[in-house]
């Protein structure tokens, strides 16, 4: 039941992941793993640092394991950040400006996610 | 992590999972593990190296053949799928993750390569066996032809293997003839045929044990024209690119290059050079083989007479490749069944083993070898080492890296800092220089060189061998090697040595090194400007020396004669040569003075005295080379002979052999002993 309601917290996806990974138990494991990733924090230390290729693998990963995972507001949010860092073959972000106004989307749908999956 | 851990749980358990943080470490894990790796499921984003840049090393490594790739990814941008089918990848498994469909992707291609290697081996196994059975019935249609000349099969074994051996050596020192190795292969197979025409020589003529007469050297000679005008004549086949070059061969290996062969007078090149080849193993076996009219001449004797243009003119760059493959030729030519046998197989076994689409054979060749090597770097005492240098990874042997205190994999070792203060910044650089200054054909290093392991100084000798490609200029791949530690060599060497030169007791060194170092120094003066140096040899002798034995027991004796050899070792200088000779006879030998008597007196005086109550009395002998005696034993003997004769006259004091009389030097042989037994029962009287 505490999965459902983890879910539902968070305005996740819970019966296509159930379709895609098949055991709650798999779904609960790496809900749990989740809480242990690196990528936020990756991303919020490469976005000081100036480093957006870093900063764009960050999201990109966020990104992928949300959308695994079903974390839905997480994979919007995520998803916009990573095309907003995804570099051009001269190395620049595809668009620099959006990242004020993405990236504490990005935040809050993090914290949800995390808050969510302490309940379980 | 999330990611890779997530897959890795999806695959399940049936599989062994090796995880790879980014390019990099995939592309060591994939040099590490080979063909071992069944499968590689592979991102495009990642640190480092890309997936893209991970594909394009596996195309340029040949990996991609026999590895397959399933690309993982969350793009499905149009262009980014082409560019992964192009570089190779077998499918595609899309984010998010779907259990069922990421399991029947990843047993589906594992199924395809499985069935792929199966036929790739049946099909290699059946051109093998092919290739055998075409060898076969070439051997035995030129053996026909042999048989009724009288002769064994070797000569055309011989002629088929030497052809093969100019012509790979012909391709080496020249680019002149093109010649691929199937070319070569497809020659040496048809040098077979070169003698089929002569089926159509009498007898009588074939096998005439004398000389031939005009007439009759103008019908054997016509066996090369007949021999091509049968396969000219050939219903079938006769486009046959083997057919064609057995043609060439029957017609021409009688031309010479002058121009003076038959049956076409052609002169130079002419000549096609399978034809020009086979004329010289032909001649060279005729040369060296029994015959009705002659006996064999020698390997060395055969080679003279083709220089010499005995057998008529040959192509230089043959006669060159002759030259340079004639110790080899000795060894591999007529080897009886053995031979045979490397004639007929090997060829197209290696023909097989060559080609890149490798076959399961190979394959299973490969992981063997991988196994064998991963064994004996486990065994040895050795560091072993690959290294590429694109992208720069060096991978150290299971034990090297617990020795050195590096991890197995290392990317970046130039600028790796672990890596760099393990191996110094002089010694890498250095090494790289060597390595790329090598060449394809000389390429191995020896080094040596002072690493730093746990902050311990210790020596290494490296062997290593840069690997080029063959293309043209070869590229520098990496390299290969092994570190040996000989400090630990050295430090064992000089213990060895210690203990075979020296006296376990008193650690003075013992007769034998003592001897080979005084004989040294003694004959270094020969000639040299240090010729009037002289040297002063002792045999000392402790007197009562058994009675510390009998009366105090073993352990006192042992205890005197310590003391003895340390008050010896300080009485002298430490480049002068202290000796235990025997029981309780000790050696010095020096350098002295003109006049050594007062440096004798000061030894001799310094070494009485006593130990624990036991009086030390002392006995010596003295020799020199004052009369001219630079032979150690020599100066041992007359020294012996001293000290004998000072035991028998008193003890407790020294003579020099110079100052005994011709009888009393001679007198010590009346008894029939030798001066050392003659010291024992000396004793066994007291």
């Amino acid at each position: 039941m505490s999965l459902e309601i983890a879910y539902a917290a968070m305005g996740g996806d819970l019966e296509t992941v159930r379709g895609r990974l098949l055991t709650d138990e798999r779904i609960e494991k790496f809900a749990k793993i989740f809480l242990q990733d690196t990528s936020m924090q990756t991303l919020e230390n490469a976005l000081e640092a100036g480093d957006f290729a870093e900063a764009f693998r960050g999201a990109h990963t966020l990104k992928g394991v949300s959308r695994d995972l079903g974390f839905t507001p997480l994979f919007e949010a995520s998803c916009e950040l990573s095309d907003a860092l995804r570099l051009d073959d001269a190395g620049t972000p595809a668009n620099l400006a959006a990242v004020p106004e993405l990236m504490p989307k990005v935040r809050e749908a993090y914290t949800l996610v995390v808050d969510s999956i302490a309940i379980i | 992590m999330l990611n890779r851990a997530l897959l890795a749980d999806m695959i399940g358990d049936s599989f062994r999972i090796i995880e790879a943080e980014d390019g990099k470490q995939a592309v060591a894990q994939l040099q590490k593990e080979g063909t071992g790796i069944s499968l590689v499921l592979l991102d495009y984003v990642m640190p480092h190296m890309n997936g893209f840049d991970v594909l394009e090393l596996m195309n340029k490594n040949g990996w991609i053949k026999d590895i397959p790739v399933i690309m993982v990814s969350a793009e499905s941008d149009a262009a980014y799928v082409e560019r992964a089918y192009e570089l190779g990848v077998t499918d595609f498994i899309n984010r998010p993750y779907d259990v069922n469909i990421v399991r029947r992707r990843v047993m589906n291609t594992l199924m395809l390569y499985q069935k792929q290697r199966t036929l790739m081996g049946m099909v290699a196994d059946q051109v093998y066996e092919r290739e055998k059975s075409n060898n076969l019935m070439v051997y035995i249609l030129s053996h026909i032809v042999e048989f009724r000349n009288g002769e064994s099969g070797m000569h055309v074994l011989n002629v088929q293997a030497m052809t093969e051996m100019i012509l790979t050596h012909l391709v080496r020192l020249t680019d002149q003839y093109e010649l691929t190795p199937e070319d070569i292969s497809l020659i040496s197979m048809a040098s077979s045929l070169h003698d089929i025409g002569k089926i159509a020589i009498p007898e009588e003529i074939l096998n005439k044990p004398g000389r031939f007469t005009d007439e009759e050297f103008e019908v054997m000679k016509t066996h090369s024209a007949v021999g091509a005008d049968m396969l000219d004549d050939l219903e079938l086949y006769k486009d046959e690119k083997l057919v064609r070059v057995a043609r060439d061969i029957c017609r021409w290996h009688h031309e010479r290059y002058d121009g003076r062969g038959y049956p076409d007078g052609l002169s130079g090149d002419e000549i096609p050079i399978s034809a020009q080849v086979v004329a010289l193993a032909d001649v060279y076996d005729a040369l060296t083989s029994q015959r009705v009219y002659k006996p064999p001449f020698s390997h060395e004797e055969a080679l003279r007479m083709i220089r010499d243009g005995e057998c008529g003119s040959f192509n230089p760059l043959i006669l060159q490749c002759l030259t340079e493959v004639a110790e080899e030729l000795k060894s591999r030519l007529n080897r009886g069944v053995t031979g045979r046998e490397i004639n007929v197989d090997t060829l197209h076994v290696t023909d097989i083993a060559a080609d890149a689409e490798a076959s399961s054979r190979t394959l299973e060749l490969l992981d063997y070898e991988r196994m064998k090597y991963h064994f004996f770097a486990s065994m040895s005492n050795e560091v072993q080492f690959e290294y590429t240098a694109e992208p720069s990874i060096i991978v150290l042997s299971d034990w090297g890296d617990r020795k050195l205190g590096l991890p197995e994999i290392v990317m970046d070792p130039y600028s790796d800092e672990a890596f760099l203060s393990v191996f110094g910044q002089a010694n890498i650089d250095k090494l790289n220089k060597m390595l790329r200054a090598t060449t394809p054909e000389s390429p191995t290093v020896n080094m040596e060189m002072e690493v730093s392991v746990d902050g311990e100084s210790r020596w290494l000798h490296l062997i290593a061998q840069a690997l080029w490609s063959d293309e043209n200029p070869p590229a520098y791949l990496g390299s290969i090697g092994k570190f040996i530690d000989i400090d630990d060599q050295q430090a064992q060497l000089r213990d060895l040595q210690f203990k075979a030169y020296h006296d376990p007791l008193t650690e003075v060194v013992n007769g034998a090194f003592a001897r080979k170092v005084i004989t040294e120094r003694l004959g270094e003066d020969h000639g040299a400007e240090r010729s009037d140096d002289r040297f002063v040899m002792l045999v000392c002798d402790l007197d009562l020396f058994k009675q510390a034995n009998d009366n105090h027991g073993h352990q006192f004796g042992d205890k005197v004669l310590q003391h003895f050899a340390d008050l010896l070792q300080e009485s002298v200088r430490t480049t002068d040569v202290v000796a235990r000779v025997g029981g309780d006879e000790f050696l010095v030998c020096m350098e002295c003075p003109p006049d050594p008597r007062p440096l004798v007196a000061r030894i001799h005086s310094s070494l009485e005295g006593e130990i624990d109550g036991f009086p030390l009395s002392v006995s010596m002998g003295v020799s020199t080379t004052d009369g001219g005696v630079r032979d150690y034993d020599e100066l041992f003997r007359q020294a012996d002979v001293a000290l004998y004769h000072m035991k028998r006259t008193g003890r407790g004091g020294y003579v020099f052999y110079e100052d005994l009389t011709d009888e009393e030097r001679g007198s010590l042989f009346e008894g029939g002993h030798t001066a050392l037994s003659g010291i024992d029962s000396d004793e066994d009287d007291q």
